[in-house]
């Protein structure tokens, strides 16, 4: 009985080859010819089938048809012509109550109105259209940020989402401006510069002493004046220091023998480890306040440091960085207990001390530093920011505009994607001169600046103006420059501002022809890439939706957020795959091959897999095939406790066949849900009253189909052969009784015999994108001339990228004259 | 509607809206709701923005005038390092009968206006058994009179003489102090021979333990006298953004000239966006002026030590006169502290010249600092003396200025018979134009119990003080 209902699918094939074979601009001579079939051929079906409600009078949904009569008025209508096409093609139209048309009937009257269609919209060479000034998107705006400076911080993730316009959240005429997103583009460049760039003023630095009675003792000692501690033999005392940055330290230990005519001893210093880090020989520290000194370098982590000092009678071999003591190694901890309730109570000075009990004397210990701060204190970006260093002298900032200049000149290039002249650079150069001049560091100044940069529209926004001496094409289009180019290239593929090496082939004016294909395939192979995974197919095929789907917890407990990232980054994964392989564009219906981790794999009953990475795995043992049994799309298109056939078949017309199915008629129920209707056999039978309706039938016969072939697929994807009591049925037959039994068939005979169809989906998807505007009518010329040059390698991913780089809506503007 | 579960969006979209309708019906003035609506909104997870009431009201500022019929007293304390060159600063003559020394010979307009008192001591500057660290104590003795705890870390001294007059005057002004310095703290480790830096940073003491962190940037002690709290922060931010907008602003009129009508609708969204965040800045700035006292305080840190020092005195004589405190002190620098005096031309640093060991072109070095200090103090004094209080008399009629410092003669570190001068009769509670010789040894904290009875909030005892400063004279 279905046999009747896919008719209609049938014809997309036809269509298609069909169109492909009219793709250069239509003659005058083919003008006429098409005037001419349509006059014989398309309007008598047309008339007949349609008129009879679509005429004058009735005007059934608002459509006069008769006006069609004459070929001229076409153009002007190709709007609702284009809808007419697509309800004919689908079925959707006649009503299963009027007069239908038989198979070969419609077949002649599609390929009627399409040939009409391209005839009358591809006369000339296609317009490239005009594309509205773009505010960068907040996945752009976190890239942009992340490969300007080398950090991935994010900021975006605050703003409000971005408005959607064609399926994409990169639609300049729907992407707007607010107050509030100012605001949080301020505060983001605030935050962000701060990050970038480091103040080093604003770095910790360490001045410290600890004096004799303020160090900490083992063994017997006495408090002389001035501070010396005089230590007992065996005694050593020591110091503790909080190091909040990395770098080098001074560090100087002040004392000597405590007598005159002892031998010359040598003072050690070992750190917390046991490790000796500094020796000297120290003789008689000179009486009264006065010491010997030894002062040393050292380089010192972040952290808390100890350093024990001591004396010994004889260097027997001791050396730095390589003697170890273990005493100091293993130091009792009660050691340095008794020593902090010791210190509690100083010690009374005196003059009497015995200089044969208390031989060696200790009067400070004082650690300063980091004269300078070491590079990895700061991040990458701050050489790259501040390029140019300021300096200061007498307190003052030397030259603050020259280096200013000096360093952001190269910046606002990168961050604007264009050249920009040194007079543009110095309103910027001047926030940071301004910054100086009220005290604030030339690094706080250049903060500033960054943040300018970040809030200016030029980082914003990617508009396309015309340099002033730039030609009009004969159609009034106008070429991108190289730099616009490289913009266009970089945003789409990456969804980030081009990187250098983008940037200089524009400067070389590189970016054509033979060697655009070249930089193309570079710019797939980058794992910058991957935003054609989360922003292009995951748009694309709706994925985002699984974000914030809820599965009823009583019947799919396994569905957690972490399941729900794992489909998510699977469906991503097929979709690199394919395209940096350049794989044909059928190979993601048909691949028997996917990418889980440990929790996808164990939801799809595959073994081995452990782990959050993801792998690749073969498929060729499961019922498992391509993008239609991935649990992201069965999910997506589920209700949250039962699978939604009509919602999976509506899913792949719009996805993979390209024609979304038309609206509802208004005031038709949703599908009741109720505790039975989770069974796979009452859901059929309700999907048939449901089309009983000849309102309905038409169009439902033809998605719930298509959503019946993945019945054996749960509302969250996992695999089954019962649905409630019953086996599940999934087999079904596409139009000119290709039949299938399951998924898997399913699949595959999509794959072969509506390939033209999902390539064609794909070059509009890709193009919208690309672009950041809806197509138009006329669009579909440069859509079918990408199709028919990629159909020799059965549409591989890459060539229709490359080609819908090299099309002329890609590489030109329409541009309204201020 | 059984399939969504409690807590999917919609759901909870669907609550909200309830809680918003029957917010909107409510009548206001069941005010507790508020609360009820906030909580509820913060159960169902969500962030709204709530208007703006808070932000809305008036940010309450003291009266510029006194509520108080009587016109308060003020108290100010003014700390110089190292000492002074004492010959050069002692005047000469009786009680009555006196010449103001060359050093203090910039203050001849105020003579008449101020005591200068020798003989006092601070005998906890001294080192008993804690050995050095003469700067240390300097400092903090010299409003407290106790000895501090020599250590780096578990810091103890004493209630300073303003914050016992700060304490008692709690609730009748915005601040009951200020505290000001021209050099930054250095609150942590130790500075002077074992004694934590706070010893020598600080002279005002909340508590025995607690310092009176000083504000040493004008513009940070202007907001934390009239812009109140987080206003300075979000100034300065303001100021940088409005900065920045200008900036941006031409790279969009530049970029307007040559887009399209499309484009020029893109640009215009920012454009408006743009402005209306300059007016937000404008309003604030605005409102913020409104509730300010006229003075032109610049923003960041000051260099020039002149430019410093006068804000500084500014600041103070502004607190006094709106009434927004009643309480000051200034550190000069800290103690021990070696600032180099460039503008007079001395290019050595300050403590290291202290000890001079009577060295004549040090010593000649040391009294240019010391006359150039007493300079800016006698700037202080005339802009407090041009001020008219509520009662008729001036600022300085109704204040106590006390200048000086903990140690007097540098090079050996005497902690008695300081250089000190108090300006102003305290609300005529004091006779004023004398020479006041005290003798020896008299602790310095009778002057503060004096001070403090003449503030109206006095205390038994202070540091080591002994009784009042009869000589003083204060008719209480």
């Amino acid at each position: 009985m279905f046999l009747f209902a896919f008719r209609f699918l049938f014809l997309f094939t036809v269509t298609f080859g069909l169109a492909c074979a009219l793709v250069s601009p239509a003659s005058g001579a083919e003008l006429s010819e098409a005037a001419k079939k349509w006059s014989t051929e398309g309007w008598p079906l047309l008339k007949r089938f349609c008129l009879d409600c679509h005429n004058a009078d009735t005007r059934e949904a608002e459509l006069d048809l008769s006006p069609f009569r004459s070929f001229e008025s076409l153009e002007s209508g190709a709007a609702s012509m284009q809808r007419v096409l697509e309800m004919v093609r689908f079925g959707a139209m006649p009503p299963e109550d009027a007069e239908l048309p038989s198979d070969k009937d419609r077949k002649k009257l599609v390929t009627a109105l399409d040939r009409t269609m391209f005839a009358v919209t591809c006369d000339l060479r296609p317009r490239p259209g005009s594309v509205t000034a773009r505010r960068l998107n907040r996945a752009e705006y976190n890239h942009s940020i992340r490969d300007l400076f080398g950090i991935d911080l994010r900021p975006a993730d605050s703003f409000p989402s971005d408005e959607v316009g064609a399926g994409f959240d990169n639609n300049g005429d729907v992407l707007s401006l607010s107050t509030m997103l100012i605001e949080k583009y301020l505060g983001a460049a605030e935050s962000v510069s701060t990050k970038v760039v480091i103040d080093p003023e604003t770095l910790p630095r360490l001045k410290e002493e600890r004096v004799g009675d303020q160090l900490l003792v083992h063994g017997d000692s006495r408090a002389g004046w001035y501070h010396g501690r005089f230590l007992a033999p065996n005694g050593f005392a020591w110091a503790e220091f909080e190091v909040a940055i990395e770098g080098e330290y001074r560090l100087r230990v002040s004392g000597g023998t405590s007598f005159r005519d002892a031998s010359p001893k040598t003072v050690v210093v070992y750190d917390r480890d046991g490790v000796l880090r500094g020796k000297q020989t120290m003789e008689y520290y000179g009486g009264a306040g006065k010491s010997q000194r030894y002062e040393f370098q050292l380089d010192l982590e972040k952290g808390a440091h100890r350093f024990y000092m001591g004396f010994v009678e004889k260097d027997r071999g001791l050396t730095i960085g390589k003697t170890k003591s273990k005493r100091f190694a293993q130091l009792d901890p009660k050691v340095i207990k008794e020593a902090n309730e010791r210190a509690k109570k100083p010690l009374k000075p005196t003059r009497r001390i015995d200089k044969v009990e208390f031989p060696f004397m200790v009067r400070k210990f004082a650690i300063q530093g980091p004269r300078v701060i070491p590079k990895g204190v700061f991040p990458p970006s701050q050489w790259q920011v501040a390029r140019k260093p300021a300096h200061k002298r007498d307190g003052k900032w030397q030259d603050v505009m020259g280096a200013a200049v000096a360093s952001l000149q190269p910046l606002m290039q990168r961050a604007f994607r264009e050249p920009v002249s040194k007079a543009e650079v110095e309103p910027y150069a001047e926030l940071v001169l301004k910054a100086t001049k009220r005290g604030e560091s030339y690094y706080r100044g250049m903060q500033i600046a960054v943040s300018a940069i970040l809030v200016s529209p030029r980082f914003l926004f990617r508009v396309e103006t015309p340099p002033p001496d730039s030609q009009r094409e004969e159609d009034g289009a106008i070429r991108l420059t190289q730099y616009q180019l490289a913009t266009r290239l970089s945003y789409f593929l990456w969804s980030s501002l081009p990187d250098k090496s983008l940037m200089n082939d524009a400067d070389k004016n590189d970016l054509k022809e033979k060697r655009i294909e070249q930089v193309v395939r570079r710019m797939i192979a980058d794992p910058k890439s991957d935003a054609m995974a989360t922003q292009f197919a995951a748009q694309w095929f709706g994925l985002r939706n699984l974000n914030g789907h809820d599965a009823d917890p009583e019947k799919f407990g396994t569905f957690t957020s972490s399941l729900s990232a794992a489909m998510l980054r699977e469906t991503e994964l097929l979709f690199l795959h394919v395209m940096r392989n350049n794989r044909p564009v059928a190979e993601l219906l048909t691949s028997d091959y996917t990418f889980v981790n440990q929790e996808l794999a164990e939801h799809y009953g595959i073994q081995g897999v452990q782990g959050v990475g993801f792998r690749k795995v073969s498929l060729k043992k499961l019922p498992r095939r391509g993008l239609l049994s991935h649990g992201s799309v069965l999910t997506l298109t589920s209700y949250p406790g039962r699978t939604s056939p009509v919602k999976r078949g509506k899913w792949v017309l719009e996805n993979v066949l390209g024609t979304p199915p038309p609206d509802p008629p208004p005031g038709v129920p949703e599908l009741e849900e109720n505790d039975t209707s989770d069974s796979n056999a009452s859901l059929r039978e309700q999907l048939e009253t449901h089309r009983a309706d000849p309102a309905c039938a038409a169009c439902h016969r033809v998605m719930d189909q298509l959503g019946f072939g993945l019945e054996n697929f749960d509302a969250i994807g996992a695999y089954r052969d019962q649905g409630g009591a019953d086996a599940i049925d999934s087999s079904g037959v596409l139009p000119g009784g290709r039949q299938f039994a399951n998924a898997v068939e399913l699949s595959k005979m999509l794959a072969e015999t509506e390939q033209a169809a999902f390539a064609r989906t794909a070059v509009r998807r890709l193009l919208t994108f690309a672009l950041g505007r809806e197509l138009k009518p006329a669009d579909r010329c440069t859509v079918d001339e990408i199709v028919k040059k990629t159909a020799k390698y059965n549409y591989r991913f890459m060539d229709l990228v490359v080609e819908v780089i090299n099309s002329r809506s890609f590489q030109f503007y329409d541009w309204d004259q201020p | 509607m059984t399939g969504i579960s409690p807590d999917s969006p919609s759901t909870v979209r669907r609550v909200l809206q309830c809680i918003e309708d029957k917010w909107y019906t409510m009548k206001p003035e069941i005010s507790s709701k508020q609360i009820d609506r906030r909580t509820l909104l913060r159960g169902a997870g969500v962030a709204l923005g709530l208007p703006l009431l808070e932000a809305m009201t008036p940010i309450a500022k003291s009266a510029f005038a006194s509520t108080e019929e009587v016109a308060p007293v003020r108290m100010a304390c003014v700390f110089f390092p190292n000492g002074a060159i004492m010959p050069d600063w002692q005047p000469q003559g009786t009680e009555e009968d006196w010449k103001l020394s060359k050093t203090l010979a910039p203050l001849e307009s105020h003579k008449s206006k101020l005591n200068v008192i020798s003989g006092l001591a601070l005998d906890a500057g001294r080192s008993g058994r804690d050995g050095a660290g003469d700067h240390a104590r300097c400092a903090s003795t010299y409003l407290t009179a106790a000895r501090p705890v020599k250590t780096s870390s578990n810091i103890y001294v004493g209630i300073s003489v303003d914050q016992i007059a700060a304490t008692q005057l709690i609730g009748k002004t915005t601040l009951p102090s200020i505290e000001l310095g021209l050099e930054p703290s250095r609150n942590a480790g130790s500075c002077d021979s074992g004694y934590s830096c706070a010893y020598s940073s600080n002279v005002s003491w909340r508590s025995a333990t607690q310092p009176m962190p000083k504000e040493t940037t004008p513009r940070m002690a202007f907001e934390r006298m009239f812009g109140g709290g987080q206003g300075a922060e979000r100034r300065e931010r303001d100021l940088e953004r409005q900065s920045i907008l200008d900036v941006v602003r031409s790279d969009v009129s530049r970029m307007m000239k040559r887009v399209g009508q499309t484009d020029k609708r893109k640009l215009d969204e920012y454009l408006t966006s743009v402005r209306e965040i300059e007016m937000r800045i404008a309003r604030a700035e605005a409102e913020d002026r409104k509730a300010m006292p006229e003075i032109d305080i610049p923003f960041g840190r000051v260099e020039e030590f002149r430019d410093h020092v006068r804000l500084m005195y500014d600041l103070m004589v502004v607190g006094f006169q709106t009434d927004t405190t009643r309480v000051a002190t200034l550190m000069l620098d800290n103690a021990g502290g070696n600032r180099r005096y460039k503008e007079i031309g001395i290019n050595d640093d300050h403590h290291g010249m202290s000890h001079h060991r009577n060295r004549q072109s040090t010593v000649d070095k040391l009294r240019k600092i010391d006359h150039y200090l007493v300079e800016h103090f006698s700037y202080f004094l005339d802009k407090l003396d041009t001020i008219e209080d509520v009662n008729g008399r001036t600022l300085l009629d109704q204040s106590m200025i006390l200048y000086g410092s903990g140690i007097s003669d540098g090079n050996r570190h005497h902690h008695h018979d300081l250089p000190i001068v108090l300006a102003g009769s305290g609300g005529a509670q004091i006779p004023t134009g004398r020479f006041i010789q005290t003798g020896r040894e008299r602790p310095m904290a009778n002057l503060f119990l004096s001070m403090l009875d003449a503030m109206g909030t006095p205390a038994e005892s202070i540091g080591d003080s002994s009784g009042r400063l009869a000589e003083l004279g204060a008719s209480i």
